[in-house]
């Protein structure tokens, strides 16, 4: 047993916390207030070769695991979840997908993988999950040509990428499609804003009898990689986020006085810090676990329900308890803490909410007692 | 003889703010919540007594108890919560004049304030290094040699309606040295020279409410306007932090019950796998003990207002009312927004403004580790 990161782990964790520091942390206040975006940022992390964390080198990805991506979330999390977020879901989800699927046309791949481009999935549809029986994207086969027809809603990427993967229905089950979303039959619009995650760009699309450019296949299997690996994502990004909210609920403790000292000293303080620490190791552990698991490859297992559980509930009693140590000040929007708490509850549109992950472990439990 | 039911009179009162809050305020409270200060819903409360709902009826005011209060303050919270803040620090403002005011200045600040001729009430007690430690504050009043006057200097914060308001009640050191002892407290007219509006505080919810912080600067206030005695300033923060804790626990309880009701309403439209979540146990259970905790805060509330309406001291009574209730709006918009769909997760939607407006209940009027302070203090001698 070993609990230490690879050098490469090492590397690209160093390499995005010092990003973070220099370009993040300050700027997504206001990207996350509507002023400016992070469309700047985006460019700088494909620059680093960022936005192809799983593809293979051949078509110009990094080819890394699950856990350099994992770690690598966590870092830019701790800067703007809704960063985090976008960049989540272009490797995790859209490219994701694409490779899931068995997609080899690497001159294709290769924008996607470089970064130049970006890919979402549209999968879900508001509340329904994209492989239930009840999705009403459908696409229907004229020729050669699939051509799509229906609604997806909280799009990640939607109004910035290039493309999409979009789960759809067909006679056959659900399947997976590459969409050109500038091409005729496919409106984007930005979905009403959050609670949180406000710097993430979100869209709702509607597809009126758009044309895919390549059909992926049944989308089932890619569908449950890709959820695990958002699971894992949100996971990440719990501890991301639960992270800065510690360290700015220890930072305000030691500097605030009240009563001729700092608030730090008093006890209860000093529990809700320690509880939170705890907590929040525990957190990575899962998380990194999960990562760890998906990376070997083996058969599905349900570590990234546990992690995802935790975390995402972590997340909201640490931004919760860091934004009671600032008291007043932490209700401004002069201090992050106050984000921190809005994105932790805002984070569960990105992947299932913490009860259908409930039921999936329970189930997958059943099974393999 | 132990009787939970409300009286004629308070049941009329909390009728009055319903019909207002489900009529009138249920159209403007999504514009109040974008940030527009609730002018017209403030004068209409007041229109209708709920500016004094404890003050005598001659002199504006509906003459009822701490319970219909709290009910009313319920009803105002549970559409808009802006504008139930608002209305909580008026009613407070009016409360503190009748208890420690002479007969003058009765008459000449509550009219104006009950009738709506004024805004609002405003109480400035917060500093900038005075928070949860209220007795450290440094603002202070200095008598002028004549005894004609005090000078009053120094910067308050966290003042509701602050800039807005027709008369600030003012915590201030007419005794430097002397501690909590050293406070007094003081109706200053914010027409005064030397009164200064600061910066309007940007805040995560209550959008519609005003918080701003305040300078004095040689403001000059007449003696006359000196609530009570001197020394008494820090008796009258705390009478005044009493009767408002049950309110911000009505307050809490009223957001609550709005982000409930909005995830009760749209379970049965609910799709997918989410549709298993709605008709599964584990949904039922949550809802039942949200509705357990609330009604379970409601009666420590209501408790501490007949305590007070009785004329018993209360301060463990409203500081457990308020740490329970206001932890139970925590606990309740949490999991709303756990439950709610995905898209009822919008900034503006019920679930997510109750979600921001709720936190701030467990921080002002005193946060949660000063109630437990309170209650510990309370119940073991010497703590």
């Amino acid at each position: 047993m070993d609990f230490t990161l690879t050098e490469t782990q090492d590397m690209i964790r160093d390499t995005v916390r010092s990003f973070v520091a220099g370009q993040v942390r300050e700027p997504a206040l206001r990207w996350n207030e509507g002023h400016g975006d992070a469309a700047g940022a985006l460019r700088a992390l494909a620059d680093m070769g960022l936005l192809g964390v799983l593809a293979p080198e051949r078509a110009g990805g990094a080819e890394l695991d699950a856990l350099s991506l994992a770690v690598m979330i966590t870092e830019l999390a701790e800067g703007d979840a809704g960063l985090a977020a976008m960049v989540a879901h272009h490797n995790a989800q859209g490219l994701g997908f694409l490779l899931r699927a068995g997609f080899t046309d690497t001159k294709a791949l290769r924008p996607f993988a470089a970064g130049k481009q970006l890919l979402c999935l549209a999968a879900a549809e508001g509340e329904a999950h994209a492989d239930a029986p009840d999705l009403s994207t459908r696409a229907t086969q004229a020729g050669d040509t699939w051509r799509l027809t229906g609604a997806k809603r909280l799009v990640p990427l939607g109004n910035r990428a290039s493309h999409a993967v979009v789960v759809a229905a067909t006679e056959s089950g659900a399947r997976g499609f590459l969409v050109d979303l500038s091409g005729e039959g496919v409106t984007r619009s930005a979905s009403a804003p959050l609670v949180g995650l406000r710097s993430c760009d979100l869209a709702d699309l509607r597809f009126d009898d758009a044309a895919a450019t390549h059909d992926l296949g049944p989308a089932a299997e890619a569908l449950a990689h890709t959820r695990a690996l958002g699971r894992l994502c949100a996971a990440a990004m719990a501890n991301g986020v639960a992270r800065a909210a510690q360290a700015a609920g220890v930072t305000y403790t030691l500097e605030r006085k009240q009563f001729g000292k700092p608030i730090a000293r008093f006890q209860p303080l000093q529990w809700q810090t320690a509880d939170s620490a705890t907590e929040l190791e525990a957190a990575e552990l899962l998380t990194w676990r999960a990562a760890w698991t998906l990376a070997q490859g083996t058969a599905r297992s349900l570590d990234v329900e546990k992690a995802a559980i935790f975390a995402l509930e972590t997340v909201a009693r640490v931004t919760d308890r860091a934004l009671q140590m600032h008291g007043g000040y932490g209700y401004t929007v002069d201090f992050p803490v106050e984000r921190h708490f809005r994105d932790a509850a805002t984070l569960r549109v990105l992947a299932d909410g913490t009860d259908v992950q409930r039921v999936a472990l329970a189930r997958g439990l059943a099974v393999q007692a | 003889m132990m009787d939970f039911q409300a009286s004629d009179d308070e049941l009329r009162i909390q009728t009055l703010a319903r019909d207002y809050a489900r009529s009138t305020l249920a159209e403007r409270a999504d514009a109040h919540n974008r940030g527009a200060f609730p002018t017209e819903s403030v004068r209409d409360l007041a229109g209708l007594g709920l500016m004094g709902i404890k003050s005598p009826v001659a002199l504006g005011g509906l003459g009822g108890t701490n319970v219909a209060y709290c009910m009313a303050i319920r009803e105002i919270a549970q559409v808009c919560a802006s504008t139930a803040v608002t209305m909580a620090v008026t009613n407070m403002v009016g409360d503190m004049i009748m208890k420690f005011g002479d007969e003058a200045q009765q008459a000449r600040w509550l009219p104006p304030l009950l009738s709506g001729a004024f805004t609002a009430g405003s109480f400035a007690l917060s500093e900038p290094g005075a928070g949860s430690d209220a007795a450290s504050l440094s603002a202070k009043a200095v008598l002028s040699e004549d005894g004609s006057h005090y000078v009053l200097d120094g910067t308050k914060m966290w003042i509701t309606s602050g800039d807005v308001a027709g008369v600030v009640l003012v915590m201030a050191k007419t005794q430097p040295d002397w501690g909590a002892k050293g406070i007094s407290a003081f109706l200053v007219d914010p027409k005064a020279a030397g009164f200064e509006v600061g910066r309007h505080e940007q805040k995560m919810g209550l959008k519609g409410s005003s918080t701003v912080s305040l300078r004095f600067e040689g403001l000059k206030v007449p003696v006359e306007d000196r609530l009570g005695p001197e020394g008494i300033g820090f008796k009258v923060a705390m009478t005044a932090l009493d009767g408002g804790r049950c309110g911000i626990g009505a307050q809490a309880l009223g957001i609550a019950q709005s982000a409930l009701d909005a995830v009760l309403a749209e379970l049965p439209a609910r799709k997918g796998a989410d549709r298993a979540l709605q008709t599964g146990q584990a949904t039922s259970f949550r809802v039942a003990d949200m509705a357990t905790r609330m009604e379970a805060a409601w009666l420590m509330v209501q408790r501490a207002c007949a305590l007070h309406d009785a004329g018993v001291r209360m301060s463990r009574e409203a500081a457990m009312a308020k740490v329970f209730a206001t932890e139970t709006a925590g606990f309740v918009t949490r999991t709303c927004m756990t439950l709610a769909s995905a898209s009822a997760l919008q900034h503006d939607s019920r679930v997510g403004r109750a979600y921001r407006d709720a936190r701030v209940a467990r921080i002002y009027e005193g946060t949660s580790e000063v109630q437990r302070i309170v209650i510990a203090r309370e119940l073991v001698r010497g703590l």
